[in-house]
């Protein structure tokens, strides 16, 4: 069985990188248990810090796993420990989570909406302008969310969700800049490269389904949103090599027969930039397909490629 | 990080002997002040605090060993080097590649601005189905 | 050893030696302790300034990584930078170019880390003045130590102070020297005590690098003048796109690779 540490390190980074955000629930369920179990076995070998970063863990996972008195419970632990420090940002953000999960989202309001000078609340405050329900309605959700950024320029978080937001309902174009909007802060994030060539791809397919003429400019201008999209899977490769999401992105678009078909029409009329493409595709295409088949699993390759097909 | 018994006998077993060789010191310089004679130290002295020092060395560097991880599919990862990280960041973005949770995980998880009404609602609605 | 030893009382270990030392430690954590009782707790900073911080980050990234960018994305960016860091879209504090300069004494924040100075200061030097005083006047002119080496005679001056002695051998410390030894010394011996602070300090360092210009601060440069700075590095720059040649680059890199294919 691995060693307490192993599984404390473990339990540690999915805290620290909030990836449970996006477990699906029988891995909310599994992770919820596991961490209770191990909390109650060795909770008490754990420097102070560890063990409250843990005990935050527990509280979002029990709240997503609908167990709320466990939440409750945890939350007040978390209380009694630093409860006279009325200006964490980090507690009342918990609070505020725990209130609006349960239904009193006026209430969650009223906890984070006193300082403006609480950047941490002010971005929670953000999500008050979002359909709860049905996420696809976003515009005023957008809205807000440039209204934060505008005050808060620099926040990637920020930026990734406006991003993401946009990506949603089909403004790849600003989702692109989002996008590039972290990577000109940090330029080595190889999973926004991905991003980014996922929505110019997302950008190619809207535009190829209203395509009705197969007049040169515009296959052309296609061709350059392909381009976009292949140069930035490129990249993400150059920083990282083994990253099995760009080369199946290179794959994928090396792949577009029907496309390329209208393409080489056009390189046999003439074309220079277009000839050159087509034969970068065609290396760029043995080589990615012996990539993926060196390690990518065949499981992996189903869940990339769903993002794919939008 | 992960100190093992290996590692605390070295540093102990090397402790002891650099203890021995400064007290045989200690009571040779004593002796040789009485006498009047200085000499130069024994070999046998400096060849045990020599080798007192390599063995703590030895278990100091055996103490930085890369912990195991562990996957969010619940495999146990052993990291590709044994002591130290890799330098580049090709290679050393692969552990946590590997893990499943990148380091740039924060970007894509977007924990501040959690739909928590929603992801409670999906939770719900899978132990629904999951009862049918 | 031609010159004979000088003998010292056994019992200066236990009654002058060790209690500098001692009484060094106990002083030193308990500065410590006050000073940390004395800092303010963090402020939170007004919202405004951060933004104004952040765009002036998110321009110098913009300078640094503009490779990231395509042609004509860069050229936008450009074009909206130059604009806004021109204007006074971003201030914290926009004002009025006919006020007169204000009085930096009167200014609230610049009292608050004159304050805190002062503060540090003063938890620095009153206990240390103390401790000079008593080891002086208690153990003015000691001899307490022979040290266990030999060494020249450049550190005479440091390891005897308040001995008049000119041919003292220099392997005699003076009490005051002592006390001086401790003083640079006793740092390991304090991190070593009060082991997390250690790591807090490092994290305050590691902090202190990764923190935002200090805009409009006590001793810091004025807004309006970082921003035209960077407004006139942002207009001389010239681009260069990562994206250029990327996929020969690759290929090649994979060459070998292809031709085994």
């Amino acid at each position: 069985m691995a060693d307490v540490n192993v599984v404390k390190n473990n339990f540690l980074l999915i805290a620290s990188s909030g990836s449970f955000a996006n477990f699906n629930p029988p891995q909310l369920i599994y992770y919820h248990d596991k961490l209770q179990q191990f909390l109650l076995s060795s909770g008490d070998t754990l420097a102070t810090v560890e063990l409250f970063n843990l005990y935050e863990l527990q509280f979002y996972l029990a709240l997503l796993t609908k167990n709320d008195i466990e939440a409750k419970t945890v939350l007040n632990k978390l209380l009694d420990q630093f409860g006279n420090n009325k200006k964490s940002q980090r507690l009342k953000l918990l609070q505020s989570i725990y209130l609006e999960a349960i239904g009193d989202k006026e209430e969650a309001l009223n906890l984070i909406n006193r300082n403006p000078d609480e950047i941490q609340l002010a971005r929670r405050l953000v999500t008050f302008s979002r359909m709860n329900e049905n996420e696809d309605d976003n515009e005023d959700y957008i809205e807000t969310l440039n209204y934060f950024l505008d005050l808060q320029p620099s926040d990637l978080i920020a930026w990734s969700e406006l991003g993401h937001e946009y990506s949603k309902i089909g403004h790849y174009d600003k989702a692109i800049h989002c996008f590039k909007e972290i990577l000109l802060q940090d330029s080595f994030i190889y999973p926004i490269y991905y991003q980014v060539g996922l929505n110019y791809y997302y950008q190619f397919l809207q535009e190829e389904k209203n395509l009705k003429t197969e007049r040169k400019d515009k296959l052309l201008e296609l061709m350059n949103i392909l381009i976009n999209a292949r140069n930035n899977f490129l990249r993400a490769i150059e920083i990282f090599d083994d990253y099995p999401k760009g080369w199946v992105g290179i794959l994928t678009i090396t792949k577009l027969n029907s496309f390329n078909d209208k393409l080489k029409k056009l390189s046999d009329g003439g074309l220079k930039e277009v000839k050159q493409y087509l034969e970068q595709n065609e290396s760029l295409q043995k080589l990615s397909n012996s990539k993926v088949e060196e390690f990518v699993t065949t499981e992996e390759y189903g869940s990339i490629i769903k993002q794919f097909s939008k | 990080m992960a100190t093992s018994s290996s590692t605390l006998v070295l540093y102990f077993v090397g402790i002891l002997l650099l203890i021995h060789s400064g007290y045989s010191s200690y009571e040779f310089h004593k002796l040789s002040s009485l006498s009047h004679h200085s000499q130069d130290l024994p070999q046998d002295i400096l060849l045990e605090t020599l080798i007192g020092i390599v063995v703590i060395v030895i278990g100091g560097i055996s103490s930085i060993e890369n912990p195991n991880a562990l996957s969010l599919n619940g495999e146990l990862i052993i990291p590709e080097h044994k002591y130290l990280k890799p330098i580049q960041m090709k290679d050393s973005v692969k552990l946590n590649e590997k893990i499943g949770i990148s380091d740039y995980e924060d970007l894509n998880s977007r924990l501040p601005f959690i739909n928590i009404v929603k992801k409670r609602k999906e939770y719900d609605d899978f132990i629904k189905s999951s009862e049918q | 050893m031609s010159t004979p030893d000088l003998l010292l009382d056994p019992q200066l270990k236990y009654w002058v030696l060790l209690p500098i030392s001692f009484v060094m430690v106990l002083v030193g954590l308990l500065r410590s302790n006050a000073t940390y009782l004395l800092q303010p707790g963090p402020k939170l900073e007004e919202f405004k300034a951060l933004r104004e911080k952040q765009f002036l980050k998110r321009a110098a990234c913009f300078r640094q990584n503009n490779g990231v960018l395509t042609k004509e994305e860069f050229e936008n960016r450009k074009q909206y930078f130059t604009a806004t860091l021109e204007s006074n879209e971003f201030y914290a504090i926009v004002e009025d170019p006919n006020a007169d300069p204000a009085n930096p004494l009167t200014d609230p924040g610049m009292n608050d880390a004159l304050m805190n100075m002062a503060k540090g200061n003063v938890m620095n030097y009153i206990p240390q003045t103390i401790i000079m005083a008593w080891v002086n006047y208690f153990f003015a002119g000691f001899v307490i130590m022979k040290l266990p080496f030999p060494l020249t005679d450049g550190f005479k001056q440091m390891l005897q102070t308040g001995i008049e002695t000119p041919d003292l051998n220099v392997r005699y410390v003076s009490s005051i020297s002592w006390y001086f030894v401790n003083l640079f010394g006793l740092r390991p011996v304090y991190s070593l005590l009060m082991g997390d602070l250690a790591a807090a300090e490092l994290m305050n360092q590691q902090q202190q690098q990764q923190a935002l210009p200090n805009i409009g601060g006590p001793g810091g440069p004025k807004a309006d003048k970082l921003f035209k700075a960077e407004a006139e590095n942002i207009q001389i720059l010239t681009h260069k796109s990562i994206f250029d040649g990327i996929t020969e680059r690759v290929l090649e890199k994979y060459a070998d690779e292809l031709k085994a294919l």
